[in-house]
């Protein structure tokens, strides 16, 4: 414990995982989305934020919250068998929310979308590997970016 | 006869079946209160016995009163107040009595004594209830009818008693029931055959009193709510009791930190499949797991965490086995699971993997991370056995296999498993005995000085001659000692043999001797060190320990505090196998380390491999520039002594020298030297 913990009411969880293809049949696209709307729905319910990315096959979710809320929601996820490979990557105490707002933003790398948000999410899955802040920032800021293009 | 020509010509016949029906249903009730005071004790028994006597006593006054609704002797009649609620106290208090007496362990007097008190008191209920009962005309009893009836009465009480306390608490009261319902009917009319009633002539044959008929009916209303009262009494209490059972036995059969089966209720479900396995032939699969670095979790983060953990995990078991299957935990942290109707190795291996998967992912609880793994063992049934012993015996070689193996994961149960781990456990046995009698022996290998090629001192090395199986190599029996807990007293031994022997060597000549990292984390290691230096009295200076690079991981703190302890005292320490393990360059400055012995894999290499004689170099160098000496270990040929000696080794051994040899040959071997000199 120590002096911050007190103003640290938040947790932000960062992990990545795989899709378990075999699990879903022919159309990974839709457990890719069934899975997302799943996520966002239970969130909103658990007054959880954050953003889920899915690109290479690959999961990178932020949970941000509660903190028994956010274990709960990855206590969840862990006993979730379309997920394998599923790797802690950051775990921290926050004293406000990154994602206030977002339940939770879903950007995936399917054929509908544009090839500058297909690099972003490949630095980002990069960054999940190396850097876990500076791939939270860039998910944060793809946040912005994706949805002032989509207004424009 | 006369008792059946009674029954069919002096009664309505539909009143006496209601009356019957109302002994029977009194009956049956009593029986199940009479039972309960036979598993009471104290005041309780005495309440259930007080209900008891209230309902069987109503029973009998009811019964009584109905069929004499039904009697129908030709003549007015009335009845007296005083004298019917009197026969019912009869009823009830002699039936108290009579079952408190039927409590007794000696049958004899349960049976008899009790049921005799009961059955006599059905009688005087009856008889002082004919009593209360006027009839207006001449009254004659038959002696012969009245002794009959009292002989049968009692003869169907005592044989109620007697199959109540054969029922025990069963669930099947029929026949005691049966039996007091006859003590009651048979008593009743065999009773009214000895009940005779000539009108009075003159006197017409008239309708009962309106009196009558409302008292009769009263009576046997109020005898009925009695019953009612002690059936509903008794059905409610069962039904308390039977949720406060069924509470206690999911206490029994379930794990109170977990919530899933414990190891009870697992064996009785082994039990209990192994059996339908005989019956149906329903195959099953039997898995074991056990959690990797589960221990480290309660040291560290404490107790609290790791029951989270384990919540977790029965959870994430639940999740991964199929609908149905049981998941148990079966001790600290292993849990077991049975898989029904499994029966394919590709099915058992599939669930098994799922196992391994999911408890193998992240745990996380109150912002702290804790990552554990999990070994499975599994067994199919009837493939590998069918019988739980067997079944259980086998998962656990499959498990202990799974968790020995370098890749942690799970193990499918196979015969040739059974034989390893039968050779394992034969060399614990023997290697336990010889650590009992100190069967050890130690072999020395000298080292020189790569310059002067004169001896700088030997390495202790630990060797062990079985009696059954020969030479065992320390590769083999050294992880068994480790992981026995029997290293540190086999190590300490080593150390005061050691000492001794060296006590003995030239005065210039060093002894090293090797440490285990099991070792090294036991704080006892400098005690245990100093005393076998004392004990000798070989001076600590001319002590070197060898460490490997693996005793540094982790623990630091531990190991930092024992070696600068050691250093103290002028021990110096030496990095053994140098470049196979992590290699950390860190641990060189950040340890009290005196040598560096690069290991025989880079020498042995020498001089032709390019890759392996740099990294010979580069150690060197660095050995040098951080002043600490370098040791060349397994030099086998005079290349590759005149490589290292080229290079800066400080010192080397190798067979090139001499193989380990036993104490008395090396200390000739350095006297010789000594004299050599001398001449």
């Amino acid at each position: 414990m120590n002096a911050y913990t007190s103003d640290k009411q938040f947790s932000r969880l960062l992990y990545t995982s795989a899709l378990d293809i075999e699990c879903c049949g022919e159309k990974p696209a839709e457990t890719v989305r069934r899975i997302a709307e799943g996520a966002a729905e239970q969130n909103r319910l658990s007054d959880l934020t954050g953003s889920l990315l899915f690109v290479n096959g690959v999961f990178i979710q932020i949970l941000e919250g509660p903190q028994d809320e956010v274990e709960k929601a990855f206590e969840r996820i862990c006993c979730d068998f379309r997920h394998v490979d599923v790797r802690l990557i950051d775990l921290i105490n926050v004293s406000e929310r990154l994602f206030e707002g977002w339940n939770m933003a879903f950007l995936s790398d399917d054929e509908m979308s544009s090839l500058a948000l297909g690099d972003e999410l490949q630095e980002i899955q990069f960054l999940a590997g190396v850097n876990a802040s500076q791939a939270t920032l860039q998910m944060r800021s793809l946040l912005d970016n994706h949805s002032a293009a989509s207004k424009a | 006869m006369r008792v059946l020509t009674c029954l069919y010509h002096e009664h309505n016949l539909w009143i006496v079946a209601l009356s019957a029906l109302m002994c029977l249903v009194g009956c049956l009730a009593s029986m199940k209160l009479f039972q309960r005071t036979f598993f009471e004790s104290g005041t309780v028994r005495f309440q259930w016995c007080f209900l008891s006597a209230f309902t069987a006593g109503s029973a009998i006054w009811a019964t009584h009163f109905i069929a004499m609704l039904g009697y129908r002797p030709g003549v007015p009649v009335t009845l007296g107040g005083t004298l019917t609620v009197l026969s019912a106290l009869i009823a009830v208090g002699g039936i108290a009595l009579g079952l408190m007496v039927a409590w007794t362990r000696n049958r004899f007097i349960s049976v008899f004594t009790g049921g005799g008190i009961i059955g006599l008191s059905i009688a005087a209920m009856h008889y002082v209830g004919m009593f209360a009962y006027r009839a207006d005309g001449i009254v004659r009893w038959l002696p012969e009818y009245v002794i009959a009836s009292l002989i049968l009465t009692v003869g169907f009480s005592a044989l109620t008693i007697d199959r109540l306390r054969k029922t025990g608490d069963g669930k099947n009261i029929l026949l005691p029931a049966g039996s007091f319902a006859a003590a009651i009917v048979v008593l009743h009319f065999t009773g009214m055959a000895a009940f005779t009633v000539t009108p009075l002539p003159g006197v017409q044959a008239g309708a009962d009193s309106d009196a009558f008929l409302a008292l009769a009916a009263a009576v046997a209303m109020v005898a009925l709510f009695i019953i009612g009262a002690g059936l509903s009494t008794h059905l409610l209490e069962r039904r308390t009791k039977s949720k406060s059972d069924e509470r206690l036995r999911h206490i029994a059969l379930h794990d109170a930190l977990t919530e899933v089966a414990n190891r009870r209720a697992f064996t009785e479900a082994l039990r209990i499949e192994c059996g339908k396995l005989d019956k149906f032939g329903r195959p099953f699969a039997l898995l074991m797991i056990d959690l990797d670095s589960f221990k480290p979790i309660n040291d560290t983060l404490g107790h609290p965490a790791g029951d989270i953990v384990l919540q977790k995990v029965a959870w994430r078991l639940r999740h991964a086995v199929r609908r149905g299957d049981m998941v148990a935990r079966i001790g600290g942290d292993e849990f077991a699971v049975i898989a029904y109707g499994l029966n394919s190795e590709d099915e058992a291996a599939a669930l098994a993997a799922r196992i391994v998967e999911i408890l193998g992912r992240p745990y996380i609880m109150q912002g702290q991370v804790a990552e554990i793994g999990a070994s499975v063992g599994v067994s199919l049934a009837p493939d590998h056995g069918c019988d739980p012993g067997t079944l259980v015996q086998y998962t656990d070689i499959a498990l202990y296999t799974a968790k020995r193996a370098d890749e942690r994961g799970y193990r499918l149960f196979e015969l040739t498993m059974q034989e390893a781990t039968q050779r394992r456990r034969l060399l614990e046995v023997d290697l336990r005995r010889a650590c009992m009698r100190e069967d050890f022996q130690i072999a020395y290998q000298p080292v020189i000085d790569s310059a002067t090629g004169a001896f700088t001192g030997a390495e202790a090395l630990l060797r062990w001659t079985c009696p059954k199986r020969g030479n065992v190599q320390p590769s083999e029996f050294i992880p068994v000692a480790e992981e026995l807990g029997l290293i540190s007293r086999i190590g300490a031994m080593v150390l005061k043999k050691a000492c001794i022997d060296a006590a003995s060597w030239p005065g210039h000549l060093d002894l090293a001797v090797n440490i285990s990292p099991v070792q090294l984390l036991d704080p006892r290691l400098p005690q245990t060190v100093f005393q076998a230096l004392e004990d000798s009295g070989f001076p600590a200076a001319r002590l070197e320990l060898e460490i490997t690079e693996t005793a540094l991981l982790g623990n630091d703190e531990i190991v930092m505090r024992t070696l600068t302890e050691l250093r103290d005292f002028g021990i110096r320490i030496s990095l053994d196998d140098f470049g196979t393990g992590y290699s950390s360059l860190s641990y060189l400055h950040r340890f009290p380390i005196n040598r560096i012995k690069i290991d025989k894999s880079f020498v042995q290499q020498l001089p032709a491999d390019a890759g392996s004689a740099s990294i010979v170099r580069a150690i060197a160098q660095l050995g040098q520039s951080l002043q600490m000496k370098i040791t060349a270990e397994g030099i086998e040929t005079d290349e590759q002594m005149a490589f290292i000696a080229e290079h800066g080794c400080d010192d080397v051994q190798g067979f090139l020298i001499s193989r380990p040899i036993d104490a008395d040959k090396i200390i000739g071997l350095f006297q010789r030297e000594t004299s050599k000199a001398a001449a």
